[in-house]
């Protein structure tokens, strides 16, 4: 305790100790440009703490004529305009221009802690000469007007020039560059812009050609200042105005030519594609044995899932008769004529009931749908759209055109106790809500898919109770109507193109395209097509490089898809366990109601909105471009750049009672 | 033999019942009381019993010996309780922070030192008696005087007005109670800092001394302190003034 105290009575005579404030240069750039005869200064200084209005930054310099002594940069006339800048509550940071009339050497920066004081800290200047060439090149302020996004304001631009700092830094440091720009004339320039993206200069004066369009001076010391007219309407067909623009330097003042390109002009080339989808009147049959029983049970669930109770039978005692083909066929299109005179599309909806496990049943049912469903498919509304065929073991379909017409379920699942299927696997045809494996002590729950092979059913019942295995409490088809002029290409084994209402779009040789791919997923599935190939569709991702290669004046818009209809089940699943303890298993169940889709998923709403998919640029393809960010893309130009991307240009905005204020826009 | 009779009559009396002086009651005065009563103009008292005494009043005046360039005086307005042998005090004080000629040639050089700018300083303390007694003075002018030595502690918290401008409502609730300041304090104290000057963080500190309460009748007391001020969450880390001293003088009234 003594010991404590006495170290405590020490340390309480320790003098607080003096720390370093670490003062280190981030920034020490000076350049010089010959053709200005001027030496810009850049700097910002960091420290712990202790920078402040009595540190200041000191230069120093050598040339044949002079010697510059270090001086502080205040008190050095400046050729521009410095603003006192804040990088941070620890730094120093800003910027100077000072008159050098010959190229400098010895460039020294440094910091002085205190004015008062005599230390100071050096730093290791990265100095650039820009000599003299052309202005684009060679001069610290560039030149160039932009237009807002109705292509009728221009903005006029000036941005900084310099080998190692970027125009926003050195906005941030400080300079602000006096410029105007007046007599702007509008005009076409054919090309005399290249390799200079700006085309800051590429005439002492705007070509005697271009129009005078009478617009008064706009000057500003910001780096943006929107003209106060608007272009004519004459002008609107005029890809550039032109402006003779003027800066300062220490030598006096530069004037050059200044163009401001227009936003390349575009529209959505197919704003949405609509192709109605209606609710079909299902058909429903049972195909079963009228002579003996199989399975009562599943037969009842077989009816119940597709609601078929009380549906005609058609009888399959004797299904090896070669006439039965004839018989169902003949009774399924009798029902489907006779529905047809209400006007609606139909589904056909059968419960397929028997005992057969070499699958010749099945492929006798096969048979005569391969017998209505293809031809059904070309109708125009009235139509049968597809089949929904619900059977007692699982099927793999064989004729290619009835697998892509008709839904045959259950599932291909080999496992016949679904609690050695793992929840993780893909249980396709009779789909299942996401209810995990649950598994707690001797509980164990489970659920019947809402369409079981027979085998699993009875595996199921047995296990816990017939009264766990769900309901179909609603069941809808949905298709989309189809025209008299509605057109199939088949594709593959399974997908079909459909032109419904020949949706088509107009295009010029000197248009361009972007695509987009977008969140909605149904945009992949739109196709298109031309005159001369209409059998030939290709994907809508494709349009742009298939115009600027092989323009067509016309194309025609066409949904593929791989089934006919949507099937909507709205039933109620049984989450069913069995609790099990002294070998007693005790079942019960806890209901939800849930929704499953089978088919395509496609025509589940009528419209495939295209707006932001697909861009066709109809005037100005090869002018620089906007991104999303409001950035000013020069060299960026739309036919080049925005085929597979996202043409969403955020474009500056022209605010009349705002002219004057100019702006600092975005422009790295 | 009559004389035994007459005694055992006599000794068989029952005895006379004691005399009823309940009707002096009134007029007794307890014998520590007669002691302190002045008697004619002959005495007077001099103890003065601050354990019975509701609540006091004061100012108070010290100055900080921190151990570096800066220098600091307080001044400030205290009320203290008695709460059975201790003595609890609540005391709000200005502290006023100037720099010197040292501190003033070190801002010339990139080199700087903890220090605290002015501020103002909320203060809890606790004394408990070591000593105590009566004492009385040579000059006669000095009234006699009860004499309380001390041992106090006490936590400080340290308030830098402008430190939580730009910051939110919750910003500022937060840093109110954080231990240390924040940087956005830091950096708002900044131009408030004196030249060479850089701030210690610490918000509370920890005070531990002795004080020398002297009383007189009826209430007026005179308090010199020395305390040695413990920055609890900054010391021992190098970000922080270390230990001080602070000298300290209270006066005011006991009611």
């Amino acid at each position: 305790m003594r010991v404590a105290v006495l170290a405590l009575l020490f340390a309480a005579c320790e003098k607080v100790p003096i720390v370093d404030i670490g003062a280190t240069f981030s920034l020490s750039d000076a350049t010089w440009f010959q053709d200005e005869e001027t030496l810009f200064i850049f700097y910002r200084v960091e420290a712990l703490q202790g920078l402040g209005p009595k540190s200041q930054i000191e230069v120093t310099y050598r040339t044949d004529d002079l010697e510059q002594p270090w001086a502080n940069i205040a008190d050095l006339p400046a050729v521009h305009t410095h603003l006192p800048v804040s990088c941070g509550q620890y730094m120093l940071c800003g910027s100077t221009s000072l008159h050098v009339k010959t190229v400098p050497r010895d460039v020294g920066i440094r910091l002085r802690y205190h004015h008062d004081g005599s230390l100071a800290a050096e730093s290791t200047v990265t100095f650039n000469v820009v000599g003299s060439g052309p202005a684009h090149l060679s001069r610290s302020l560039l030149i160039y007007g932009v237009f807002d996004a109705t292509n009728t304001h221009v903005q006029w631009r000036a941005r900084h020039q310099f080998p190692t700092l970027r125009n926003q830094q050195v906005q941030d440091l400080g300079l602000r560059r006096f410029f105007r720009v007046e007599t702007p004339s509008v005009g076409d320039l054919q090309g005399q812009i290249d390799g200079n993206p700006y085309a800051y200069a590429f005439a002492r004066r705007c070509p005697d050609h271009f129009i005078p369009l009478g617009w008064a001076v706009a000057a500003t010391t910001t780096r943006a200042i929107f003209a106060a007219e608007s272009v004519p309407v004459t002008a609107f067909d005029a890809p550039v105005i032109c402006g003779e623009s003027t800066v300062t330097d220490a030598k006096g003042t530069f004037s050059a030519a200044a163009l401001a390109q227009k936003n390349p002009q575009t529209r959505a080339a197919f704003p949405s594609l609509r192709s109605p989808i209606t609710e079909n009147t299902p058909i429903g049959f049972s195909i079963e044995p009228c002579e003996r029983t199989i399975d009562a049970a599943e037969l009842a669930m077989q009816k119940q899932r597709l609601q078929l109770v009380g549906a005609p039978i058609i009888c399959n005692d004797h299904w090896q008769d070669p006439a039965f083909v004839d018989r169902v066929v003949s009774t399924l299109r009798t029902a489907i004529d006779g529905v047809r005179t209400g006007g609606k599309d139909m589904v056909l909806s059968l419960a397929v009931h028997h005992d057969d496990t070499t699958g010749q049943f099945q492929a006798t049912v096969e048979k005569a749908l391969a017998q209505i469903l293809p031809f059904e498919r070309e109708k125009s509304s009235p139509r049968l759209s597809g089949a929904f065929v619900f059977d007692t073991v699982a099927h793999l379909v064989s004729d290619k055109a009835v697998a892509r017409l008709a839904l045959w379920c259950p599932s291909n699942i080999a496992a016949v106790d679904l609690d050695t299927v793992s929840n993780a696997s893909l249980r396709s045809c009779p789909v299942l809500p996401d209810i995990p494996d649950l598994i707690l002590g001797p509980i164990k729950l489970s659920s019947l898919p809402i369409l079981p092979t027979r085998a699993q059913f009875d595996t199921f019942i047995a296990k816990y109770s017939a009264q766990l295995t769900g309901s179909v409490t609603q069941i809808h088809y949905l298709a989309p109507e189809r025209t008299p002029t509605s057109a199939n290409i088949p594709i593959g084994d399974f997908g079909v193109v459909t032109f419904f209402n020949n949706e088509s779009f107009a295009a010029a040789a000197t248009d361009a395209f972007s695509f987009c791919t977008t969140e909605d997923s149904r945009v992949s599935f739109i196709a298109v097509r031309v005159a001369d190939f209409p059998n030939n569709p290709f994907p809508l991702s494709t349009l742009p490089d298939f115009h600027s290669q092989m323009p067509r004046d016309t194309y025609q818009l066409g949904i593929g898809w791989d089934f006919p209809f949507l099937l909507r089940l709205e039933y109620q699943v049984v989450l069913a366990g069995a609790a099990s303890a002294f070998s007693v298993s005790v079942p019960f169940g806890i209901g939800a109601p849930s929704k499953g889709y089978y088919g395509a998923q496609l025509w589940e709403t009528g419209e495939i909105p295209l707006t932001d998919a697909l861009t066709q640029c109809t005037r100005f393809c090869d002018l620089p471009t906007f991104d999303s960010a409001g950035v000013y893309n020069v060299s960026s130009h739309f036919r080049s750049t925005y085929g597979h991307q996202c043409y969403r240009p955020a474009y500056p905005v022209f605010d009349a009672a705002h002219i004057g204020e100019g702006g600092f826009p975005l422009d790295p | 033999m009559i004389l035994s009779v007459l005694l055992m009559v006599a000794l068989s009396v029952d005895p006379p019942p004691p005399p009823d002086d309940t009707s002096l009651t009134s007029q007794r005065t307890a014998f520590d009381a007669l002691t302190e009563r002045a008697l004619g103009t002959a005495s007077r008292a001099v103890r003065f019993d601050w354990r019975r005494t509701t609540v006091g009043f004061g100012v108070s005046s010290s100055i900080v010996l921190d151990l570096n360039n800066f220098s600091s005086g307080r001044v400030g307005g205290f009320a203290r309780i008695p709460a059975g042998s201790f003595l609890i005090e609540l005391a709000i004080t200005r502290v006023i922070s100037w720099g010197s000629a040292s501190s003033y040639q070190l801002s010339l050089t990139p080199y700087r030192q903890y220090g605290r700018p002015s501020r103002v300083e909320l203060d809890l303390n606790v004394s408990y008696p070591l000593f105590e007694g009566v004492a009385t003075a040579k000059l006669g002018f000095i009234p006699a005087a009860q004499f309380v030595f001390s041992i106090t502690a006490g936590l400080r918290y340290l308030y830098y007005p402008g430190s939580l401008s730009k910051m939110t409502a919750p910003q500022v609730a937060g840093a109110l109670f954080a231990p240390n300041l924040g940087e956005t304090e830091v950096a708002n104290m900044e131009p408030q800092l004196l030249p060479s000057m850089q701030i210690d963080r610490g918000r509370y500190q920890v005070m531990a001394g002795f004080s020398l309460d002297v009383f007189f009748q009826p209430g007026l007391f005179v308090t010199p302190r020395v305390l040695l001020g413990i920055p609890v969450t900054t010391l021992g880390n190098g970000q922080g003034v270390g230990l001080w001293w602070e000298l300290s003088l209270l006066a005011g009234w006991q009611l």
